[in-house]
């Protein structure tokens, strides 16, 4: 799946596990990439923020990952 | 470190409908209402007569405007201002009775320096933006006079932002 460009993070969730945040975008779960541990953190940072202030943000979608993420 | 196995969000958040079925409800459930958010954002000119105006406002309650005008020596910026939920409906019947989410959305095409403005509606999921000539002379020059649909709307916008602002206008 390519760049989703543009679009709202509706809702956050995550759990006790270790780096386990996933955001509603563009209708569906994304999961954001947990093979660094700030990496997680810092993809959580930024959707907060998105949600919080309702921007766009632009991700890049992988494997059923977040592996970018734009927030404008 | 990367584990596979783990849980995932089992819930949905409360689906939205397009664009104008959210806003149609939203003038009558307060809840609705507060998901959507407005913005329009003014800028461009030559240096010298350089104008900006930015609005926002969410039905959360939220609202920040601001402008500067090198022409004319406006400058101005909200602080810490409040929504009124009266304005703010107003705002919402407007863009509703105006059509103005009939209008296609385009990219921007327009001249170096020419006063540019955008009207985004949000509901949290969906948006709607419109790119439009701001200053009514460049957009007659350039044969690009915004839709009346989006004039209403962008009116009212400015009147809040007068209000906000505390100005007699900030029309480009």
């Amino acid at each position: 799946m390519p760049w989703l460009n543009g679009k709202k993070v509706s809702a956050l969730w995550s759990n006790y596990e270790e780096s386990n945040v996933w955001a509603w975008i563009d209708g569906a779960w994304r999961k954001f990439e947990d093979d660094e541990f700030d990496a997680t953190t810092n993809f959580a940072i930024l959707a907060a923020h998105a949600k919080e202030t309702n921007r766009n943000v632009d991700v890049l979608v992988e494997s059923g990952r977040v592996k970018e993420m734009y927030v404008w | 470190m990367a584990k596979d196995g783990k849980l995932e969000p089992t819930e949905r958040p409360e689906p939205y409908g397009p664009l104008w079925e959210t806003l149609d409800k939203g003038l009558e459930d307060a809840d609705i209402r507060s998901k959507l958010s407005v913005e329009l954002r003014i800028s461009g000119g030559m240096p010298a007569q350089a104008y900006y105006f930015d609005f926002r406002a969410s039905g959360a309650g939220a609202v920040q405007s601001e402008i500067r005008c090198a022409l004319s020596g406006r400058e101005g910026q909200t602080k810490g201002a409040l929504l009124d939920q009266k304005d703010w409906m107003t705002l919402l019947q407007t863009i509703h009775t105006s059509g103005v989410l009939d209008i296609p959305q385009e990219a921007p095409r327009f001249l170096p320096d020419t006063v540019v403005g955008y009207l985004e509606i949000s509901d949290g999921e969906s948006k709607h933006r419109l790119y439009f000539a701001a200053d009514e002379e460049q957009a007659k020059v350039q044969d690009k006079v915004p839709p009346p649909e989006l004039v209403k709307v962008v009116d009212t916008i400015y009147r809040l932002g007068s209000q906000l602002l505390d100005m007699p206008s900030v029309k480009p």
